[in-house]
């Protein structure tokens, strides 16, 4: 796969990337070789995503053929413009010379002042530039907050300007040259100021210079081409004034020219730079070719979590039990020391109302401790029923719920949980049992 | 088929064991319920590194009859091997022993054994009824401490309990433990197993190297976040026959909405990133982290200092100027201008950021007839470092949040910090920040890569150093 990128695949690129943003995702795809240049993973990811949506891929297009049109539009504009100019300048009726001055300062000096406010823009003001280049971006591009393109694009604009700009010189170079074939023209100078021949002679040896001083006019053409009007016509030499064409003609090519075509080179060279070397530093790039080319850690259940679970048992509460008499207690054998034993009986006693019996025969029921932090267990349960088995259907089983213990404290324990009392009520609800009942533990009762 | 090192996650019910598996696979999915026995079937999570099964860790149901169950095993007199594969066939038909035949499924595998302890609530003789049925199994056995409530009153007694019965006993606080703790645990199950050894230090290699994607991807969100930040500008059409100043205030409500909104994105990528979807990513007005970004509070807490600032304004000023009102299209009211260094002092007594607003003849689009109130790009340089400083927060209390905590409404609301990060940077730190703002206040510039590296690796440094932090 070739990993140079053409200008509207970055376009299509930063469209897709600026989707996935919106969406909060980027579509995963497992890239054929992980350890591919970065512009080649993002390469198969742009390849990847056209199949699935190819919308962004025909507007990139869209917005590349447009500027294709506006800079086929603006060469044309151009060229005729630069034909038109230089055929208005090269007027020439016979009454009055074509003025060099005019020809020169209008189509050589404005374009080498252009080329001048572009020097000094590209070094300090290429960002009022892009302000302006901006304006002629498709909407497409502009909306991008971190294109990968713009920087293409900007170049593709730069050359495309100087394009135009050598297409501006190109229809001067037409029209002159049109001129010259096919109409008697005659070019002089003229000026208000002190300025002798020999000073304009100079001018243009230096303007010839990169052309080496040839086909320059020489002092002598150029002092009888000078234009007087009190004298008229008459004592201009026609050779002299023709002698001017080919410095003309030449000033166009080096002055406008070729400074145009050295520039749309440069603009070029960049922009397909850019197309084989894609930078792709921005945060969001950077991740993308990330999540492409790492395997992540993948999670997986065997099942759904619906079938691990069982149903809550509905909410109940157990009918009051009250005791009809003394109650024998059954304490499990490590939640208390033995040495408070007597002390945690008599405060039963006093705390709950309920009286203990000293002998399970001579008792009306059960009074059972549970710890109900502890989760009700099958055998929590199945302890009860072999309890409620022994004692018979008629006596009481009451359940004394208690918190965790609090050794050292006046009250042996905390009380439970208004969550853990819950859980206990319904599980024991399941028991059936009509004279079984519960009774929190309370410190205040105490 | 290759066998994939297993553990099966044991213990009594409702002492944590789905926490466990919720934080060691990441996954905040698994159900961790506050009734017990609600978990009827195991379940298995199998962890796939590079698009293979690596390691499988089942959540099972506790312990229903841990009496009957050692009665039966202690008078097994058969091949120990057949212990298990007996006790369920003699059982099968007991519904009573639904939970307990299902949880002793991996244990017929071979699957090791991770038994989980609320260490917090005292010892019970159906503990000790357990731990002596996971000892005559036989299998590797390594005992986890989890503390369900905060109290260490009972822990020697655990200890000595799981000590005599267990190869191995760690402390795993499923509600509280950080990446660095999981990889622990993860050495201590190779040296529990020694044949997986090679494999499980394969998966701590990559779980190592794959927390290193995150930060690093958590970074670049991150720096995404403060590219949008810095250039944005939020725009509203100037109605001529409404009083202006009420319109500059409503241009700037605006502009801290959308800043509210790409910071609320952003949180959600970093969350989505961690697996943790299902916290908040704001919440009601309080901590640090809760309260709304330009809130007083916030501006008066995290960014840099006053001093700290007129250091960074004068950094940022000059080249970055210029540079920034360039950038943003002329459309600029002097972002980082001299006059920062005020700015963001000011902004830290006035409780947010000042910020500019500007009538545009000029305002693009479709209405080229119409005025616009321009609000941004930011004058006031410490937007983004009060709004640095708060991600890192947050990102710090996401990437250390163990997926087996449910109390999501503690994720913002418990904050262990009472003001932010970047107080704390050092000179040459504030120097890279400053770098990477002068460079991205202009697109054009040709530092902005460098400057990026320089600041990724900063904020990765920082945000490994803070991975082991405790929340």
């Amino acid at each position: 796969m070739s990993t140079s990128w053409s200008l509207t695949e970055l376009t299509e690129f930063d469209a897709r990337l600026h989707a996935s943003r919106r969406l909060d995702s980027i579509p995963s795809i497992s890239v054929d070789d992980g350890s591919a240049p970065k512009p080649e993973v993002l390469k198969q990811w742009l390849v990847h995503s056209r199949q699935q949506d190819p919308e962004p891929a025909r507007l990139a297009a869209v917005a590349v053929q447009s500027e294709a049109w506006l800079r086929i539009s603006l060469g044309l504009f151009s060229l005729l413009g630069g034909f038109g100019a230089a055929a208005a300048l090269l007027r020439y009726e016979g009454y009055r010379l074509i003025n060099i001055s005019a020809f020169l300062g209008i189509l050589i000096g404005g374009q080498l002042l252009s080329l001048l406010v572009l020097a000094v823009s590209s070094f300090w003001l290429r960002h009022r530039l892009s302000r302006l280049q901006k304006l002629f971006l498709p909407k497409l591009v502009r909306s991008l907050t971190a294109p990968e393109s713009l920087p293409a694009w900007r170049w593709r604009l730069f050359t495309s300007f100087q394009q135009a700009g050598m297409l501006f010189n190109s229809g001067i170079l037409l029209a002159t040259l049109w001129k010259v074939l096919t109409a008697d023209l005659a070019f002089g100078w003229a000026t208000t100021l002190d300025v002798t021949g020999q000073g304009i002679h100079r001018i243009v040896q230096t303007l010839a210079l990169p052309w080496g001083g040839r086909f320059a006019p020489d002092l002598t053409q150029i002092q009888q081409s000078r234009i007087v009007l009190k004298d008229g016509l008459a004592h201009i030499d026609a050779a002299s004034t023709a002698a001017w064409w080919p410095f003309l003609l030449l000033c166009v090519l080096t002055y406008g020219f070729l400074p145009r075509l050295a520039l749309a080179l440069f603009g070029s060279f960049r922009f397909h730079r850019l197309q084989r070397h894609p930078a792709f530093s921005s945060p969001e790039s950077e991740r993308l070719y990330q999540n492409l080319t790492r395997q992540p850690l993948v999670f997986s259940s065997s099942d759904g979590q619906a079938s691990t679970s069982s149903p809550s048992l509905p909410p109940v509460d157990l009918p009051p039990l009250e005791p009809s008499g003394p109650l024998s207690l059954k304490l499990p054998p490590d939640i208390l020391p033995e040495s408070r034993e007597t002390a945690f009986r008599n405060r039963i006693q006093s705390g709950f109302d309920l009286k203990l019996a000293d002998t399970p025969e001579n008792a009306a029921g059960i009074l059972k401790v549970i710890e109900v932090w502890q989760p009700p267990l099958e055998e929590s349960l199945r302890e009860l029923r072999e309890l409620r088995d022994e004692i018979g259907p008629d006596r009481d089983l009451l359940i004394l719920a208690v918190g965790l213990p609090n050794p050292t404290g006046p009250h042996f324990f905390h009380p439970p949980e208004p969550a853990d009392l819950d859980i206990w009520r319904r599980k024991l609800s399941t028991l059936r049992d009509s004279r079984l009942g519960l009774l929190p533990w309370r410190e205040n009762s105490l | 088929m290759k066998k994939i090192p297993a553990y099966a996650v044991l213990g009594h019910p409702n002492e944590g064991k789905s926490s466990v598996v919720s934080t060691l696979t990441e996954n905040e999915r698994v159900k961790v319920s506050t009734t017990p026995g609600e978990t009827l079937r195991c379940k298995r999570f199998v962890i796939h590194l590079e698009g293979e099964a690596a390691l499988e860790i089942i959540d099972t149901p506790g312990f229903q009859n841990p009496a009957a169950t050692l009665k039966w095993f202690e008078a097994w007199e058969g091949p120990e091997s057949e212990m298990v594969d007996a006790f369920m066939q003699a059982h099968r038909d007991q519904e009573s022993f639904h939970h307990d035949l299902e949880l002793m499924t991996p244990l017929r595998e071979r699957a090791g054994i991770l038994y989980v302890a609320d260490a917090s609530r005292p010892l019970r003789e159906a503990d000790r009824q357990e731990m002596e049925v996971l000892r005559l199994i036989g299998l590797p056995r390594l005992a986890l401490l989890n503390f369900k409530r905060d109290n260490r009153e009972y822990l020697t007694e655990w200890q000595e309990a799981l000590n005599r019965r267990f190869n191995l006993v760690r402390e795993f606080n499923a509600h509280h433990a950080t990446f660095q703790e999981r990889m622990s645990l993860l050495e201590a199950l190779a040296s529990l197993t020694p044949e997986q050894e090679a494999a499980l230090k394969s998966i701590r290699s990559k779980f190592e190297q794959q927390w290193a994607q995150r930060i690093e991807e958590a970074v670049l969100i991150l720096e995404e976040l403060l590219l949008k930040v810095l250039r944005h500008r939020t725009g509203i059409q100037y109605d001529p026959g409404k009083p202006e100043k009420e319109q500059f205030e409503q241009a700037r409500e605006a502009y801290r909405n959308a800043i509210r909104d790409l910071e609320e994105k952003s949180r959600r990528q970093w969350r989505n990133l961690y697996q943790h979807t299902e916290l908040p990513g704001s919440g009601e007005a309080g901590e640090l982290l809760q309260e709304e970004l330009f809130a007083e509070k916030v501006w008066h807490l995290l960014g840099f200092s006053r001093h700290q600032l007129a250091l960074v304004g004068a950094l940022t000023a000059g080249a970055a100027g210029v540079g920034a009102d360039l950038a943003t299209g002329g459309i600029s009211f002097g972002v980082f201008t001299a006059g920062a260094a005020i700015l963001g002092g000011m902004s830290g007594w006035m409780g947010g950021p000042k910020l500019g607003a500007k009538r545009l003849p000029f305002p693009g689009n479709r209405t080229w007839a119409r005025e616009q109130i321009v609000v941004g790009p930011v004058k006031d340089p410490q937007l983004l470092f009060v709004l640095l400083d708060r991600s890192l927060l947050y990102l710090t209390r996401l990437m250390n949040w163990a997926h087996g905590r449910r109390d999501h409404e503690a994720f913002l609301a418990e904050m262990s910090r009472e003001s932010g990060l970047v107080r704390e940077w050092s000179d040459a730190q504030r120097k890279v920040l400053t770098r990477w703002i002068r460079a991205h206040a202009s697109p054009e510039n040709p530092q902005t890569t460098m400057t990026s590296q320089s600041l990724r690796r900063l904020l990765q440094d920082l945000l490994t150093s803070h991975s082991t932090e405790n929340t």
